[in-house]
């Protein structure tokens, strides 16, 4: 605990001191939302319908575009090899990184996806579901993408393949995402969507920080 | 009959065609300190990574033994945008080791460094981020000390400060592999010489 705890701090301090650079996936999910929501027209109805899988594809995006860096900065220091040597270390601090990675971006964006929604006049209810779905589908997106990026992590400028890796991993939660959100929309059963949605979330918590150490080290292995 | 803390049988490791080493076996045991000496290029760092379980030989096997084992290589391993005492206290976490920050400001006056302990990394310069990772290494309890270049970038002082530590270090029964371009700590009891013709 005292490891993920020193980590998730040391995590934090450097995205407040690193400044603009954490604004970035939020700065893009904002803007991107916008032009969105000017793009897509005046009829109301067709608003709302594009609205939903508008956001959450916004949010996808933004979630990704910090991910690149999540273990980049710790290799190009050496302080990702502190962390691969002790074995008994990495899963308690890659978790906390990752955790720190979600606070400063997937908790944000499902905070800031009502004011986005807002600009496709989508109603309170599909609002709230909005957020909540992206409050539990930023987490498995997290660790989906951090297994890329842990993978390019010793390749120069992987962020290319970073997205060619990723992104079709990406596809499940992004559907289910917008079924539940597209559901309570219409006043239809949305459950068996949820459950998919955390049934995802709780695989990817389970299984990929664990896989994280061994992906590393392979990483590390050129 | 004092206990191993690292052990590497038969190892080898080539990039493309170029054997860097091979069947190489190495013993390290507690109150030792092994020197690999080479030239530039010879693979003193690639073993080290080897050793450190951070790339994997293409044919032996290496044990690890010791409870813990601390690294400083050509990266220091501190983060530029934490403060030198931010740095210490993190990398001493991850051996779960909390020190107050007297005891880690008294160290840091020992390496020099008395005055950065709240100053941002990457305002110090080459030499003092070397004396930074190598604080924070004697401040850790790690049984086995893995050095790469330790000498890299430090005044004579520094050097001198390198010799008292490993010294130090052996004398309470750690060990340490030490990697070097020259063969410049006297105290090193096993060298190993690496692309020598």
């Amino acid at each position: 605990m005292m490891r993920f705890l020193a980590t998730l701090q040391r995590d934090l301090l450097i995205a407040l001191r690193a400044g603009v650079e954490m604004l970035n996936p939020l700065v893009f999910f904002l803007l991107t939302g916008v032009v969105f929501a000017i793009v897509f027209g005046n009829e109301l109805d067709s608003r709302q319908i594009s609205g939903i899988p508008a956001v959450w594809t916004t949010a996808l995006f933004a979630n990704m575009l910090a991910l690149e860096g999540v273990f980049r900065r710790d290799h190009d220091d050496g302080t990702l090899a502190h962390m691969l040597i002790d074995r008994t270390a990495t899963s308690s601090s890659v978790c906390a990184k990752l955790g720190a990675h979600w606070l400063l971006t997937g908790l944000p964006i499902a905070a800031l996806a009502p004011v986005v929604g807002l600009g496709f006049g989508l109603p309170p209810t599909t609002l709230v579901v909005l957020a909540a779905t992206i409050l539990i589908g930023t987490p498995p997106l997290t660790l989906i993408g951090s297994m890329g990026a842990a993978l390019v992590v010793g390749l120069g400028r992987g962020g290319v393949l970073l997205t060619l890796l990723v992104l079709p991993l990406y596809i499940p939660v992004l559907l289910l995402g917008i079924g539940v959100c597209y559901q309570v929309h219409v006043g239809a059963e949305f459950t068996p969507q949820l459950i998919g949605l955390f049934a995802i979330l709780t695989g990817t918590l389970t299984a990929i920080p664990l896989a994280l150490g061994p992906i590393l080290r392979v990483s590390q292995d050129r | 009959m004092a206990n191993s803390l690292l052990v590497a049988q038969e190892i080898t490791y080539a990039i493309d065609s170029r054997e860097l080493f091979s069947n190489l076996t190495l013993h390290v045991q507690e109150g030792k300190l092994v020197g690999l000496n080479g030239p530039n290029g010879s693979g003193k760092t690639t073993l080290l990574r080897v050793l450190l379980e951070l790339q994997r030989p293409h044919h032996g096997k290496v044990t690890r033994y010791a409870t813990s084992v601390g690294y400083v290589g050509h990266k220091p391993g501190l983060t530029g945008l934490l403060t030198l005492a931010e740095n210490i206290r993190w990398i001493l976490s991850m051996s779960r080791l909390a020190i107050d920050d007297k005891e880690i400001h008294s160290r840091l006056a020992q390496f020099e460094l008395g005055r950065c302990f709240a100053v941002p990394v990457n305002e110090l310069s080459a030499g003092q981020v070397k004396r930074g990772a190598l604080c924070a290494l004697s401040l850790s309890n790690h049984q086995l000390w893995v050095l790469d270049e330790p000498m890299a970038s430090l005044d004579a002082e520094g050097e001198e400060l390198v010799a008292s530590m490993l010294n130090n270090h052996r004398n309470a029964g750690g060990a340490a592999i030490v990697a070097t371009h020259i063969p410049i700590v006297s105290s090193i009891d096993e060298h190993i010489g690496l692309g020598f013709e």
